[in-house]
């Protein structure tokens, strides 16, 4: 009966003992059972035990005297008066009345035996299963799910909460019952506040001295209690309990100290898998620490190299009273040198820039709708007139328009583009596809070069990266481009992948969800 | 012609000043913002090349103070590749920027296509070619390869308007503002939507334009020369 509350309750059970006792006086007038006296003390008694089996003591005590008023009333002569005009009579009526108390009692204690004996049963039950949800769910959220379903088998409790903080220090909750988690964190923030910075629960012991001292207004029991382990609080356990509630009992108390160990071993184990995975991430950026400054200093190293030789070899002709002056081509020479060399270091330095700004998240993406022939129009003015009239475009014509990032696609395209003119002969073309396609829309780039190798395929878009082939060939290049390539498309919810075709040459393909064409 | 060089550090300085003499420039040269007002003020220079970051005033700075009162072309030089620094300086009316590294070629080739703009302007003609491009302002056509080409009143305003400013960075807000109205100044779609059906209509072959160069993020550029810059 949801729609009672437990006083109401309480008296419907005492209005049922009532009804229950004069139903069965009406029973015995029905079938002259009292034809026979000793059959009305055993009818009333039976209906005495029924009434405490089902409804507890205190009804079955206002049962007993019930059955004996109407037994008085209805049976004993004179009838329909209460008083009894035999005195021997009356002595059976009052052992009547005591054996009644004493059988009620008794059943109705051996009842709430066997109910107390199934709570031990469900509560054996709710830890053994909140055990076997920690043992067999490694993920966190989970295992803590399971654990607040747990706490709201316990009796009495009606609402459990479980708020901890995120990475960010937001208080954060596991919320199983029908409150709003955020509404609940503004409400009760200074009391997750005092239980988080000094480890002391609020419960029904002390609950008088923060309702006060917290500014708390409590209509029901609410308890907050920690959620630690070797002294360290992970998390504030909420409890509010219903009306029946009326003190913690002790089986009560133990069940929830189980489970807020359960849930305590669930936040130390996940403290120590992100420890592991900080270590994890220190060790790799100790390893592209190493790789950088080696790649830095022999990519770095060797344009400087012809740049100080070139430049030092023209020093000393123009300082030098040689006979023999350096002819024109030589000095052409050397000063293409230093030009070129210059313009592969900008475009080193340029990469790393780049890359660090993706690696630390401080490239934000800024989209925009661009028609598509103004994308491909802006992509291929940086490049010359040799390289244009080797490029091939092909654009798809129900294709209008991109919403991306302008500056980072073109980046993420022109890198695909150099890489294919770079590593195929001057003499072949190189293609630009965009393709709209029913699910996709690809951007392909391919070329009739020597193709991908085997081995190569696994790292291709790994940070400083180079094909086997070209580790130690006179090709420029570090190998940042398809690692710069990769984390623009992703930044775009795109995936990169490159395969050899069929005939000749390697395609890379930019995959990217259709939000990437705008009709409009 | 003369050339003002403002920029703090002082091998770019030499360098430029270099190249420019041997291109039969005569150059005049400042150290920072202030002397290089000074400078723009009492020498009356035919272009400025201007550095973007330098101690005290800044090029930012500087171009704001010099377009108060002086028409020179300017030439921003940055050596940030950052569009918002580009589209400041060209909406403080700057006329074109270079990123630093640079090559001596390249800045000649802006430095004569400013220039050359620069000596129309103060009479631009009622009839501009372009290659094979021509705009007849009387009566408001424009002919590819003599042939009549048929552009809306407000594509025909773009283009007038570019090739007025041919040789010029014009940023997407410039364009909105001087085409549209200030009311339109963020409306960037439908410029690229509009510089789309202008190019299909003029270019040879839209994805690879010869006439309206896009500067990425930043605005348009109409080419004055075109095979020649």
């Amino acid at each position: 009966m949801p729609y009672l509350n437990s006083a109401q309750l309480k008296y419907i059970k005492y209005l049922i003992a009532c009804v229950g006792i004069f139903l069965t006086t009406f029973i015995i007038k029905l079938i002259h059972a009292d034809s026979s006296p000793i059959n009305i003390p055993l009818f009333y008694l039976l209906a005495v035990q029924v009434i405490a089996l089902f409804l507890g003591k205190k009804p079955a005590i206002l049962a007993s005297f019930v059955a004996f008023l109407s037994f008085d009333y209805y049976f004993i002569d004179p009838k329909y008066i209460f008083t009894v005009s035999n005195p021997s009579e009356f002595l059976a009526l009052c052992l009547f009345l005591t054996t009644s108390i004493i059988i009620g009692q008794l059943t109705a204690k051996l009842q709430s035996k066997v109910q107390e004996a199934n709570q031990r049963e469900k509560e054996t039950l709710s830890i053994a299963r909140a055990s076997l949800a920690i043992a067999s769910q490694i993920d966190f959220q989970k295992s803590l799910n399971k654990i607040v379903e747990e706490i709201l088998t316990i009796k009495d409790i009606e609402k459990a909460l479980l708020i901890f903080k995120n990475e960010n220090s937001e208080y954060v909750g596991i919320n199983k019952s029908s409150v709003n988690i955020n509404d609940f964190i503004n409400e009760y923030k200074d009391a997750l506040d005092f239980v988080f910075t000094n480890a002391t629960a609020i419960n029904d012991n002390n609950s008088a001295i923060w309702q006060k001292g917290l500014n708390l207004n409590f209509t029901k029991t609410i308890m907050f209690l920690p959620v630690a382990t070797e002294g360290y609080i992970h998390a504030v356990l909420y409890l509010e309990f219903n009306d029946n509630f009326k003190k913690i009992d002790f089986h009560q108390q133990k069940l929830i100290d189980t489970l807020i160990n359960h849930a305590g071993i669930v936040f130390q184990r996940e403290l120590l898998s992100q420890e592991e995975a900080k270590l994890k991430a220190v060790t790799q950026t100790e390893k592209l620490k190493t790789t950088l400054l080696h790649m830095v200093s022999h990519d770095f190293k060797s344009p400087l190299a012809s740049i100080k030789t070139s430049i030092s070899t023209l020093l000393y002709e123009n300082s030098s009273q040689s006979d023999s002056p350096m002819d024109k081509d030589t000095v052409n020479i050397l000063l293409n040198t230093i030009d070129s060399q210059t313009d592969r270091l900008n475009k080193l330095i340029g990469n790393i820039i780049d890359y660090s700004k993706l690696e630390a998240n401080l490239w934000t993406s800024y989209r925009e709708i661009i028609p598509i022939g103004d994308f491909v129009s802006s992509l291929l003015n940086s490049f010359n007139q040799d390289d244009l009239k080797r490029i091939e475009v092909n654009i798809e014509p129900n294709i209008h328009n991109l919403y991306i990032d302008q500056v980072q696609m073109e980046q993420a395209i022109k890198n695909l583009l150099e890489n294919a003119l770079k590593y195929s002969s001057n003499d072949k073309m190189v293609k630009l596809k965009f393709c709209l396609m029913e699910n996709n829309f690809d951007i392909i780039v391919s070329d009739s070069g020597p193709g991908i190798l085997k081995n190569d395929s696994k790292q291709l878009f790994d940070l400083f990266y180079r094909g086997s082939k070209f580790q130690e060939s006179n090709l420029p290049g570090i190998g940042m481009g398809l690692a710069i390539t990769k984390g623009l498309t992703e930044a775009h919810n795109g995936t990169l992948t490159a395969y050899n075709k069929a005939d000749q040459g390697a395609e890379f393909r930019l995959r990217f969800p259709l939000e990437i064409h705008s009709k409009g | 012609m003369k050339i003002l060089i403002i920029d703090d550090e002082p091998q770019i300085r030499v360098a430029v000043k270099t190249g420019l003499e041997r291109s039969n420039y005569t150059t005049i040269l400042a150290s920072n913002g202030d002397d290089g007002i000074n400078l723009a003020a009492s020498q009356n220079p035919d272009l400025i090349i201007l550095d973007i970051a330098m101690p005290g005033k800044d090029g930012f700075a500087v171009t704001k103070e010099l377009r108060t009162w002086c028409k020179a072309p300017i030439l921003i030089l940055s050596v940030r590749d950052d569009e918002n620094d580009k589209i400041k300086a060209l909406d403080l009316g700057a006329d074109d920027y270079l990123v630093k590294p640079f090559g001596i070629g390249e800045l000649l080739a802006r430095i004569r296509a400013l220039l050359r703009r620069n000596s129309n302007e103060t009479n631009i003609s009622s009839v501009m070619r372009f290659k094979n491009l021509t705009i007849e302002k009387t009566t408001r056509t424009v002919k590819l390869d003599d042939e009549l080409i048929h552009l809306t009143p407000i594509e025909y305003d773009l283009l007038v308007y570019m090739a007025n400013h041919h040789g010029k960075v014009l940023t997407h807000s410039q364009l909105l503002t001087k085409v549209w109205g200030s009311e339109f100044s963020n409306e960037s779609h439908t410029l690229r939507v509009h510089i789309a059906n202008l190019r299909t209509k003029i270019e040879t072959n839209p994805d690879k334009p010869e006439f309206i160069k896009t500067e990425t993020r930043v605005g348009y550029r109409f080419m004055s020369l075109v095979n020649n810059d």
